[in-house]
């Protein structure tokens, strides 16, 4: 929690620091734990949307952002799915891989490609500055 | 690209930069353009707000290595026969004058002048003094100016920091490597304009963020700290099943989600994160490259010292420096705390000295061998000096308390005096008798030998223009070349 400013407790802090750093992307996007989480939520999306790629983004972004997207976002989104399907479809053995990464079990119900297709769509939006800044 | 959306203010942006009411919001089309004047656009971002220095720098990058505690200038440089000579003597009224002393040693009912237990002996063309405990360090004494004659106001440790890497003794101003970077821009757009690298496990005095913070500036200005490890970056591989072709279309999406926000939202840290992921996803391959010391030739990891091979040792962290000095790193800040010799003074200093002198020394030698060292400003201090009488008693392992009244830096490299001495103290080593050198007029040396005029470079905050030197600072042409 350090690169997110938290204070080390070794003198009184009346307000904690709040800043934005290179380093705090590079956590957010490769923590083990930010990725398994990612993980969680692509998969609950997919297993509660059967997959509907509109609804599973509507509804992430409802989740992570409280709103729901506009066409724009949503063609923006739909375009990354498309591409991380067919890059996972030629690299069926890389989604096995991202899927497992993490404790919990994973939701054997999805498709490995489609399980570590919905992690990279939830990775994005947690990743999203409205999702991780408040204001 | 002044409508581009980063040049669009959200209101609350404006209200808060301006810190002006309602009142004022029919201004606000007004100053519009005026404002953007002081906005770095997306395509002029590397070479910062100045796009160009006001004149010729000497000095492309800085590298600082601050020792954190104050060091005590009369055992390090200040040599002060007197005090030895009249060693247990109360210091005298005529050299105090009306001065206060701190809350520490105020209420002292004896306040009897130490002399220095190290032997001193006189280095390079200037002849300058060095502690026995400074041999590497007197070995480059032709390559340094030794500053003797620095003071400050603060006489606590945070303020005392905070003065020196912000301009100011209260929290939240810009630091150099803030402004430096909001200035100059990037030399390399894969590594961050401005690392800061602690000694790993030192105790002491305790540092914050917002000594490497960015003020009001754009928070991508703000330093990066490096973790003291073999990774001082955590996470910079991909999750296994990632490659870069992947992440890289992931970010492309990121990145226009965040410029659609930006559209809606124009708040500036929306750009500020957009730069973030970017700058991540450079340095997942930048970073590990400029980390590796093992291509280091054999003979170059032996003149840093034993400690070079632990990471996160000072020595480590200065051969760490000068790797990303090559690289186009603007400004490197290395602190190494514990030199707060309230006592155990006569004991104390050896130890500090044995893990910074052969290292800082080597540091400059190296940039000398790959020619770096004309245009690498190297900087050598503390936040304050320490007192010429003893803390408490006369004891054997005696302390001395904080003096901001004088102190000695050394600096080194690009556009510096080498083998010079600069300003003088009093011979009870208590008071500046000539040149004093005022941390703003250090400040304001050290932006003019990077090639800015001090006074040029502003950022309007809360109604006003601020600077790193405020209203403050005078060049000091006696230690430029």
């Amino acid at each position: 929690m350090l690169a997110f400013d938290a204070p080390r407790r070794a003198v009184c802090t009346s307000r904690r620091e709040r800043t934005d750093s290179p380093l705090q992307a590079l956590i957010l996007l490769n923590g083990i734990q930010y990725v398994e989480a990612a993980r969680v939520l692509g998969e609950s999306l997919h297993a509660e949307h059967q997959g509907s790629i509109e609804s599973m983004i509507e509804n992430g972004y409802l989740l992570t952002q409280s709103r729901k997207p506009d066409p724009k976002e949503k063609e923006i989104l739909l375009r990354l799915y498309q591409e991380q399907r067919a890059y996972f479809e030629a690299h069926p053995q890389e989604a096995e891989q991202l899927i497992a990464i993490g404790t919990k079990p994973r939701n054997t119900t999805i498709s490995p490609i489609d399980s570590a297709t919905a992690t990279v769509l939830a990775q994005t939006l947690l990743n999203h500055d409205a999702s991780v800044v408040k204001r | 690209m002044m409508n581009t959306p980063i040049d669009r203010r959200s209101r609350r942006t404006f209200l808060h930069q301006t810190g002006v009411g309602l009142g004022s919001l029919a201004l606000a089309e007004m100053l519009q353009k005026d404002m953007n004047a002081g906005e770095v656009s997306t395509t002029e971002k590397d070479r910062g707000v100045l796009g160009q220095p006001h004149h010729t720098p000497k000095a492309k990058r800085v590298i600082y290595l601050f020792m954190s505690g104050g060091p005590s200038q009369l055992d390090l440089f200040d040599y002060k026969p007197t005090l030895i000579q009249r060693h247990g003597e109360q210091l005298p009224d005529s050299v105090r004058g009306q001065q206060r002393l701190t809350g520490m040693s105020g209420n002292q009912s004896s306040i009897p002048l130490v002399g220095t237990p190290f032997k001193f002996s006189q280095h390079g063309r200037s002849g300058a003094w060095y502690s026995e405990h400074l041999p590497h360090t007197a070995s480059i004494a032709d390559e340094m100016c030794v500053v003797r004659s620095m003071y400050t106001e603060a006489i606590n440790h945070g303020p005392g920091v905070t003065f020196f890497q912000t301009g100011t003794q209260i929290a939240g101003r810009p630091s150099i490597g803030a402004w430096l970077s909001y200035g100059l821009g990037q030399e390399n757009a894969d590594l961050p304009s401005f690392v800061v690298l602690i000694t790993k496990d030192k105790g002491g005095q305790p540092l914050g963020a917002h000594l490497w913070g960015s003020g009001f500036l754009p928070t991508k200005h703000q330093g990066v700290l490096f973790r003291a490890a073999a990774d001082p970056v955590l996470y910079l591989g991909n999750p296994k099943g990632i490659d870069a072709q992947s992440r890289r279309l992931m970010l492309d999406r990121l990145k226009e989600l965040h410029q659609h926000q930006l559209e809606s939202t124009p708040d500036p840290e929306i750009q500020n994160r957009i730069d973030h992921y970017e700058m991540a996803y450079s340095m997942q391959s930048s970073v590990p490259e400029a980390a590796d010391l093992s291509k280091e030739p054999k003979e170059v990891l032996e003149s840093y010292g034993p400690d070079v091979s632990k990471p996160g040792t000072f020595a480590a962290n200065c051969l760490l420096a000068r790797r990303l000095a090559e690289r186009g790193v603007r400004f490197i800040q290395l602190y190494h705390q514990d030199w707060d010799h309230h006592g155990g003074l006569p004991g104390g200093i050896p130890a500090l000295c044995k893990e910074t002198d052969q290292p800082a020394a080597a540091l400059v030698k190296d940039l000398k061998r790959l020619g770096l060292l004309e245009d690498t400003l190297v900087i050598w201090g503390g936040e304050f000096g320490r007192t010429n009488y003893c803390q408490g008693k006369i004891q054997p392992n005696f302390g001395r308390d904080h003096h901001p009244r004088c102190f000695t830096m050394w600096l080194a490299g690009g556009g510096v005096k080498a083998g010079s001495v600069y300003g003088e103290t009093c011979e009870f080593g208590y008071n500046i008798v000539d040149g004093g050198v005022h941390i703003h007029d250090l400040q304001a040396t050290m932006m003019h030998l990077l090639g800015i005029d001090h006074e040029r470079l502003t950022y309007k905050f809360q109604g006003r223009r601020y600077r790193l030197t405020d209203v403050h600072g005078k060049l000091v042409p006696g230690i430029m070349a």
